[in-house]
């Protein structure tokens, strides 16, 4: 079943095309609500402005990456990646919240399901990161020119290493790649979410 | 999984593998759930590096237009009477408006009040990460003859650099290479890039330091109400 696209889409977009417009719009119409929340439960201001840059990073790379379709108000949505970052911040800290404040917004579950999409797959993406710096040096510079340049005759004259032999690193980097992800215990936990 | 598993998977990523390969590629992926499971992550991960070195460029000029921002609006919320600033400026274009009808012209904004440099930050891309870090630090010491040299040597292994042109550009507009400056402003403008708003600004700022008032105008008015730059390019437009 196809799902019709919020008329909020278009804080996504502008987020997507990097338009400073819409930028700015998000930080007039829903940031002091955000900031307010990080200030009430243990944060101060310049907190709340890491949050809040942090949030709009995910949502641009989800919506660079995973072509970001929004299916609940753009509000309820900002505001909830925010409040669950600083929670999760707090969390790692080992301080804990200390009161609720402005959630009660019409939250639906629409918007609980979106969030929890976008941040398991942001947490997904930060691993892929994670392991992808544990390959070695050799496959990380391969890899990182294979998807810059796409065309994989041209890799290998960069490289100055044969097409053939070009190929089959490439597939055996993202093989050690794959490897890595698997037996990470962070992956198990992520895929059974 | 063998290594053969993995060439096998890449050749169906690239629409390589041959009809009795896919036979047994089709099969093993019904009868063997972590060859399945290996599979479907090498597609997954396959998938996120593409997105993630092609949109590298992209993130860095967002994370720079949401940084300042930020900063813009956290500044605000410090200075409520920051508007009042805001309006004293206005005010004061309207009285050299004024001025002007009275005693004729007033004097042309400079260069040198309007041009910030930027401070560059480079995150090394290619196999010679030296270069990267000998070009930032030569540019962010205005050591732009020096600067150019190096934007070159990038330029020649990754022509896709537009950042690296932008900066290459505004190097060649410190050290008075007017002409070679708009060759590459107007390359990246026309490219239509992340970069191309930015270049805009900066290839105003290149005809106002030659004191070519329309051609800096027309440049000022391509810029996009939805660009960072905006404002300021309405401030100089209405400075001029």
């Amino acid at each position: 079943m196809s799902v019709e696209n919020h008329p909020d889409q278009y804080y996504i977009d502008g987020i997507n095309q990097n338009e400073s417009k819409v930028i700015r719009e998000i930080y007039d119409q829903f940031s002091e609500k955000v900031i307010h929340f990080i200030c009430k439960n243990n944060g101060n201001e310049s907190q709340a402005s890491d949050i809040i840059q942090e949030v709009l990073i995910i949502i641009f790379k989800q919506a660079k990456n995973n072509n970001l379709t929004l299916t609940c108000p753009f509000d309820a949505y900002f505001f909830l990646l925010c409040k669950r970052r600083w929670l999760n911040e707090l969390k790692k800290n080992g301080r804990t919240q200390v009161t609720s404040g402005s959630e009660n917004l019409s939250i639906v579950d629409t918007t609980f399901e979106a969030v929890e999409e976008t941040l398991l797959l942001s947490a997904k993406e930060a691993l892929f990161q994670e392991m992808f710096q544990q390959l070695s040096d050799a496959c990380q510079n391969l890899l990182k020119t294979s998807f810059k340049i796409n065309n994989m005759e041209e890799v290998a004259k960069k490289l100055d290493i044969s097409y053939a032999y070009a190929r089959k690193k490439k597939s055996l980097c993202v093989g050690k790649l794959t490897e890595l992800v698997r037996s990470s215990p962070k992956y198990n936990s992520l895929k059974n979410d | 999984m063998k290594d053969q598993d993995y060439r096998i998977f890449e050749a169906y990523i690239t629409g390589d593998l041959e009809s009795e390969e896919m036979e047994q590629h089709n099969k093993k992926l019904q009868e063997d759930n972590d060859y399945r499971e290996s599979f479907e992550l090498y597609k997954t991960l396959n998938e996120h590096l593409k997105s993630e070195f092609e949109n590298t460029e992209d993130l860095e000029q967002f994370e720079k237009s949401v940084s300042s921002i930020s900063s813009n609006y956290f500044e605000r919320r410090k200075h409520p009477k920051f508007a009042w600033v805001k309006m004293t400026i206005a005010a004061s274009i309207i009285i050299a408006i004024g001025l002007y009808f009275l005693f004729g012209e007033v004097s042309k904004p400079q260069y040198q009040e309007v041009a910030q440099i930027p401070t560059i930050h480079l995150s090394e891309r290619g196999a010679n990460v030296e270069v990267y870090l000998q070009a930032e630090k030569a540019f962010n010491q205005r050591q732009y003859a020096q600067a150019i040299e190096l934007f070159d040597q990038i330029l020649r292994e990754d022509n896709q650099m537009h950042s690296i042109r932008l900066y290459q550009a505004i190097a060649y507009m410190e050290t008075g290479q007017a002409e070679n400056a708009k060759k590459l402003y107007d390359k990246i403008i026309q490219q239509k890039n992340a970069f191309s708003e930015e270049a805009l600004w900066y290839a105003a700022l290149n005809e106002l330091n030659k004191e070519d008032y329309p051609a800096c105008k027309s440049y000022l008015k391509k810029i996009k109400p939805s660009a960072s730059r905006y404002e300021d390019a309405t401030n100089l437009l209405n400075e001029l």
